[in-house]
């Protein structure tokens, strides 16, 4: 068996011998891997790459991408086809309107358009004032949070409660008389036939709490009925819930002065506010 | 004996560097494979994304592939919403997404996409965000459009319209001055159609279905729902995901709604 002379240099190939050309070897391979690597990562990248689009566009406008999502809605909002459906020149269409709006918007950026055009510096504002909503938008608050925030904003939960309105006409000599019987808890329909009234059927039904006021508004501003002349009107705004009925004095045409007790309806989030629930309506 | 022992000193000292070796070339294969699967991987997501949505769902490999890792992502982000199975909560207006009742779109993929991509009522310019139901018993129900509020006698009618429509117990008289409000001064019909059925391209619901966004489809709740109105968001997901990974939940959505179409169909 032959062995190698002191001053031969050993075999690279022999793992147990120190090999200077064995660890050039190794270098140079590690550095092709990594400049392998590393050009991969360059020419792939988002925003440096210049050779590849990346698959998830369809289109690179001077580096900008144009989102396959955003062509796959454009072509259906323009044609109303899908992908599949489209013809190649829907297709080349679209992506050519879509090319050619990315050129004039990086014009424009050139040109500065923002610093010049104040509906497109509102329009920045806009769009910078939405990107800070949707982070708090997506937050999750916690559960005392919430109860903070509905306490101190209760009044922005609450629902209309409902009130029962009827309108109520009598002769105006007797009208007085009326009005007495009925805050003294009287039936109404009872009432009505004893001092020869009618209702006027003005109120179909039960009204959401503001409805009612804006009805009695609208019996204000009304003239008054021929029918009615020389009658006195005795109108009532009850709620569901809440009895004795509060009925005004009599009043002659249309004009009435009824009051409004606080109610709470069924489902409602919150009391209605005391100084919005009672007091006269004109 | 000892001539025994001295020669086989030189073969232990022969061994190591071999098992070195070994475990050299172990480690390199594992690296191999692990990059082999990595650029695999890689790989199949840009199929996945260079593929037509709507064409993804009967191509099964990708498809399983896009479920596979869709799945995680939907139970991370959309869950604590949709629930884990994806059946919604009627009660808070989140859409039950395993039935095939699309609010927006025709429950495509590139639909569920573009969803998920810009959400809606979500503060971004893309987002779904083309009508809201307004609160009807409110002063000022329409805002700038100038609707006028409906009494609760109105919104009675109405109910009694739609159940009608939906072949639910009604009664007639109410049903017909329902109508007459839903078709005119309600301007129900500008969303939900003249026949109730509804408009996914600006997210209106079919009324004529047994399917309710709000409640159960009792009179107390669609009282509630013309009452007080509703403006329900999902958020958007375009900063937050990758489009990978936005495409991959959309399909795995996909699949909760054909799941249920294939058992039914069993």
């Amino acid at each position: 068996m032959a062995h190698p002379t002191p001053d031969a240099a050993p075999d690279w190939r022999d793992i147990r011998e120190v090999s200077p050309r064995r660890s050039l070897i190794l270098l140079a391979l590690g550095a092709i891997m990594g400049l392998g690597v590393a050009g991969y990562a360059l020419f792939t990248a988002k925003g440096t790459s210049t050779l590849v689009v990346p698959p998830e566009d369809v289109a690179l406008v001077n580096q900008q991408p144009i989102s396959r999502s955003d062509f796959v809605i454009q072509l259906q909002s323009l044609f109303s086809v899908d992908l599949a459906h489209s013809s190649p020149a829907e297709r080349q269409k679209v992506l050519s309107d879509m090319i050619r709006e990315e050129l004039f918007v990086q014009r424009a950026k050139e040109l500065d358009v923002a610093g010049i055009d104040p509906d497109v510096r509102a329009a920045m504002v806009n769009a910078v004032e939405q990107e800070i909503a949707a982070d708090a938008i997506t937050s999750q608050p916690s559960d005392d949070k919430l109860r903070a925030f509905y306490q101190a904003n209760r009044s922005r939960y609450a629902s209309e409660g409902t009130i029962t309105v009827r309108d109520l006409v009598f002769p105006a000599d007797r009208a007085t008389e009326a009005a007495t019987a009925l805050k003294g808890g009287a039936d109404a329909d009872a009432v009505l036939e004893r001092f020869g009234g009618h209702d006027s059927k003005r109120t179909r039904d039960t009204e959401f709490y503001f409805a009612a006021k804006i009805h009695l508004r609208d019996l204000a501003a009304v003239s008054p009925h021929p029918a009615s002349r020389g009658m006195e009107r005795t109108c009532s705004m009850s709620p569901r819930t809440s009895r004795p009925f509060p009925w005004t004095s009599p009043r002659r045409a249309t004009r009435c002065w009824p009051t409004i007790a606080p109610m709470r309806s069924p489902g409602c989030a919150s009391a209605m506010k005391p100084s919005s629930a009672s007091g006269p309506i004109s | 004996m000892a001539g025994a022992v001295n020669a086989k000193i030189p073969e232990r000292e022969n061994a190591k560097p071999r098992r070195r070796l070994a475990w050299g070339l172990i480690v390199a294969a594992g690296v191999v494979v692990v990059a082999a699967l990595f650029i695999r991987e890689i790989q199949a997501q840009e199929r996945l994304l260079r593929a037509d949505p709507d064409a993804i769902p009967v191509r099964s490999g990708l498809n399983r592939f896009a479920i596979s890792r869709g799945a995680p992502i939907f139970h991370a982000r959309c869950a604590s919403c949709h629930g884990d199975h994806g059946a919604g909560d009627p009660s808070r207006g989140v859409p039950n997404l395993t039935d095939h009742d699309w609010l927006y779109g025709e429950g495509q993929v590139s639909d569920i996409e573009r969803v998920v991509y810009y959400g809606i009522r979500a503060p971004h310019p893309k987002s779904w965000n083309m009508a809201v139901m307004p609160a009807l018993a409110t002063p000022n129900p329409g805002g700038e459009k100038g609707l006028q509020p409906l009494s609760p006698g109105d919104i009675d009618d109405v109910i009694d319209y739609l159940m009608q429509v939906e072949h639910r117990p009604h009664d007639k008289v109410a049903a017909a001055r329902g109508e007459g409000i839903y078709q005119t001064r309600g301007a129900c019909y500008d969303c939900h159609g003249a026949d109730a059925g509804g408009d996914s391209a600006i997210g209106a619901p079919n009324l004529a279905d047994p399917i309710w966004l709000y409640g159960d489809g009792s009179r107390a709740a669609i009282f509630r729902s013309i009452a007080r109105g509703h403006q329900g968001m999902c958020p958007a997901w375009i900063k937050i995901l990758r489009p990978a990974q936005i495409r991959e939940v959309a399909i795995y959505v996909h699949s909760l709604s054909d799941a249920r179409a294939a058992s039914k169909a069993n």
